[in-house]
């Protein structure tokens, strides 16, 4: 099936310009989902590395929370 | 012990479940930190070796073991696999289980992953000495060690899908993520790039020919510079970055988009590998745009690292693990502004084939991976030791060596890049080549290759200053085996909680689909045309398959590694054209499985090299190189011309090519060995006439039939070769 769709494919020269516009969408697709996320969100996730234990009081200065 | 409950752990939506306690589990993460010191030494000891090699051929040893052509393949591999591979365990592991607040799902699955990983390395230490090589680059591993790579990569798939499906923390942080797409991804290119047809337990042929094999290849390979050296230590650079500094990643938000940008455009650039080769032009340019793309994520996250540190800059002068982390994100930023620069198309056409590579990857290898390794072996083992570093001081020296390591070798290499590729393409002015003989290009790199070893040292000097330091460490410290921790369980979310609940609950699920789509559509738009429409490889009537003692000799090619100095492709350029003869066209590499187009010319194209010298000129030069090139830095052969070619598996041989369409007679497998012999025995007695006495069934014969065949066919027909490939045209 897939050997009978590309075949009709007429100038197969157009690939990279199909392949921008599939990429402009993903992209602006992900940029505008990252844009509408909350703030409590963002900030949770941004904390979540330091959100631990320090396992080395005397050389970690990360305090916990 | 502290509990963590963050706001958003409060809301309706994440109920705060009853506490638990439980453990992290350090002794996998100190096995591979372990693994990781060891087998950097040796990796980087062996490329230490084939440094040397180029400039003291005698450090060949003169044994087939310990060529060039097979040391540089177990260079690659230990380095890669080796090092970069378990050190990203550790990295991962150690990551894991606090990002999701959760011991790993099976400690039986990460022991297995442990040995079987090592077990891996053992095999591939053992096999490329003995030449037991696809003679695909970086992926150079024979059948069984590809299925055991398969199995212990799923053993690691399973255990970390499981750690996230047991999490106590509701959301996974964008480090996890980046895990994920590196499991998912790393699995399907090393199937796809493993389809071959076993013919014996050592030996085996790819599916694919010449440029469908080619362009498989180099998307495995492009990709797996993407995602086993670049997507895993972005991940650990997301979660080690803000410990170190003590504060959250500069811009979450950047992050997302850093991910998935990454993933989705890092996939469709793989043919920029492949420019100004036989690759049809559309996907060349393919390659070239989404490299250009590739920019921006690439950017975006090292700015997003590096803007983590804002406001911590003064943390960075007395903080050797900031130090390397530093170093190790800029190194990143330079190497991926240099990718996308060399996939254009007059950058590519001085710098591919030449040092200029060499200095790019070890840009990427030794700053971005060396160094972040570097910084958190610095960062986990105090803490897993319950202790301090043992000696900032010699950190520090450490750090100097290997920013003054990496210089020393890249410069020289940039350096050799740019001088060797204008002398390549330098004409006088009556229009003939400037330097006509390959080794005088040669000759001009011996003093470059020297500095370049020395930079090699000084790096190399620095990760046994490392291993000092983070020995005594351990021994000044004592070691959590088990490290106790404590936090609320996830709520429960009943079945009726509605469809965001559901949604969230299914997130690691749809989440790792959502990454192997967006890795697949680029390897689906970049590949299939090429293998369906049959005017992207057109035929030429008169190539013609090899015969079985040729194809015997390219097997003996490819076993010596000639593939590692000796590209197989002439590019459409006057000064190639004019240097080695025709330039390649696609249609002439259909029968070839696999592709040996190369990727570095330490010495020259061979693709026209057919019928260029007598057989008697190939007998001298594989006995003693510089009998016929005097200065040559090309390691001597003499093995070939004791050992014998192998009779028994020839049958087999011409059958596998025959299962793959190479258009033999139906009875050529059961005359293999006679038509063989009979070729072997024209050569020996031309040889004889020379003065050369040789016994027709020795490798040395097999391996001139080959020699001479190679890119003779469309001599037959030229202007039938010319009318059916129209892709190039030879350009100054």
């Amino acid at each position: 099936m897939f050997k009978h769709i590309f075949e009709r494919i007429e100038g197969i020269g157009q690939y990279p310009l199909f392949s921008l516009l599939v990429f402009l969408t993903f992209f602006i697709g992900v940029g505008l989902w990252a844009y509408t996320l909350g703030k409590p969100y963002v900030a949770h996730m941004g904390q979540l590395p330091l959100d631990e234990q320090p396992t080395n009081p005397t050389t970690d200065a990360q305090p916990c929370k | 012990m502290h509990v963590v409950v963050s706001p958003l752990e409060k809301s309706a939506d994440n109920q705060v479940g009853k506490v638990e306690q439980f453990s992290y589990d350090n002794r996998v993460v100190k096995l591979f930190i372990i693994a990781t010191v060891i087998f950097g030494i040796i990796g980087m000891m062996v490329g230490l070796l084939a440094a040397v090699q180029l400039f003291y051929p005698i450090f060949n040893f003169n044994t087939a073991y310990t060529t060039f052509g097979r040391i540089r393949p177990l260079h690659t591999n230990a380095v890669i696999f080796a090092f970069v591979g378990n050190a990203m365990f550790a990295g991962v592991y150690y990551s894991m289980q606090r990002l999701l607040k959760a011991r790993m799902f099976s400690d039986a699955l990460s022991y297995i992953h442990f040995w079987g990983w090592q077990l891996i390395i053992l095999a591939a230490a053992i096999t490329l000495p003995l030449g037991l090589t696809t003679g695909h680059e970086y992926a150079e591993l024979e059948w069984p060690i590809d299925l055991a790579i398969t199995l212990i990569w799923v053993v690691f798939g399973i255990n970390v899908i499981g750690t996230i499906l047991k999490r106590r923390e509701r959301h996974m942080y964008v480090a996890i993520w980046f895990y994920i797409a590196t499991i998912v991804t790393v699995a399907v290119l090393h199937i796809v790039n493993s389809v071959e047809l076993p013919i014996s337990a050592f030996k085996s042929y790819y599916l694919y020919a010449g440029v469908q094999d080619a362009l498989v290849q180099w998307w495995y390979g492009h990709n797996a510079v993407a995602f086993f050296l670049t997507t895993p230590f972005l991940g650990l650079m997301y979660y080690y970055l803000p410990k170190a500094a003590g504060r959250p990643v500069y811009s979450y938000k950047l992050s997302i988009i850093h991910f998935w940008s990454l993933i989705f455009i890092y996939i469709w650039a793989g043919p920029h590998h492949l420019i100004y080769t036989s690759l049809p032009d559309w996907a060349q340019s393919l390659g070239t745009v989404f490299s250009i793309m590739l920019l921006a994520p690439s950017w975006g996250g090292m700015l997003n690292g590096l803007l983590t540190l804002r406001g911590a800059w003064d943390k960075v002068r007395v903080d050797p693990v900031l130090k390397f982390m530093v170093v190790a994100v800029t190194a990143y930023g330079m190497a991926t502004f240099e990718g996308p620069m060399l996939s254009l198309k007059n950058v590519n056409a001085i710098a591919h084939y030449t040092d200029w590579i060499i200095a790019h990857v070890h840009v990427g290898g030794l700053g971005w991976n060396g160094f972040l390794i570097f910084s958190i072996f610095y960062w986990m083992v105090p803490r897993m030791w319950k202790t301090q570093l043992y000696s900032v001081r010699l950190a520090n020296v450490h750090f100097w060596l290997g920013t003054l390591g990496i210089i020393v070798y890249a410069l020289p290499m940039y350096w050799a890049g740019v001088t060797q590729s204008l002398m390549w393409k330098q004409f006088t002015a009556e229009g003939f080549l400037q330097y006509p003989n390959f080794l005088e290009t040669v000759s001009r790199l011996k003093y470059l290759y020297m500095m370049r070893s020395v930079g090699g040292l000084l790096f190399l000097i620095g990760v046994f200053v490392m291993a000092y330091n983070l020995v005594k460490t351990a021994a000044q410290g004592t070691f959590m085996a088990d490290e106790a921790a404590q936090a609320p369980a996830l709520a429960k979310v009943a079945p009726t909680g509605g469809a965001w609940h559901s949604a969230l609950e299914r997130r690691p699920v749809i989440f790792t689909v959502l990454a192997l789509v967006a890795v697949l559509i680029g390897g689906v738009v970049e590949m299939l045309p090429t293998f369906l429409i049959k005017s992207n490889v057109p035929t030429i009537a008169s190539v013609q398959p090899y015969t079985a003692l040729e194809l015997e000799g390219r097997d003996l090619y490819q076993r010596e590694g000639c593939v590692n100095c000796h590209s197989q492709m002439v590019r459409p350029f006057r000064s190639e054209v004019e240097r080695y003869g025709d330039y390649s066209k696609a249609g002439e590499f259909v029968y070839d499985h696999p592709f040996l187009w190369g990727s570095k010319r330490t010495g020259p194209d061979l693709h026209r090299l057919g019928g260029k010298y007598p057989d008697s000129w190939h007998y001298q030069h594989m006995l003693e190189p510089e009998s016929m090139s005097p200065g040559s830095i090309m390691p001597a052969y003499p093995w070939l011309l004791e050992q014998t070619w192998d009779k028994d598996m020839l049958p087999k041989k011409v059958t596998a090519m025959a299962s793959f369409g190479v258009p033999y007679p139906a009875d050529y497998a059961s005359r293999a060995v006679t038509e063989a012999n009979a070729q072997a025995k024209r050569i020996a007695d031309g040889l004889a006439q020379n003065g050369v006495r040789v016994s027709p069934d020795k490798e040395i014969v097999a391996l001139i039939a080959y020699l001479q065949r190679l890119g003779t066919d469309i001599k037959a027909d030229p202007a039938q070769a010319e009318a059916v490939d129209q892709t190039a045209t030879v350009q100054p």
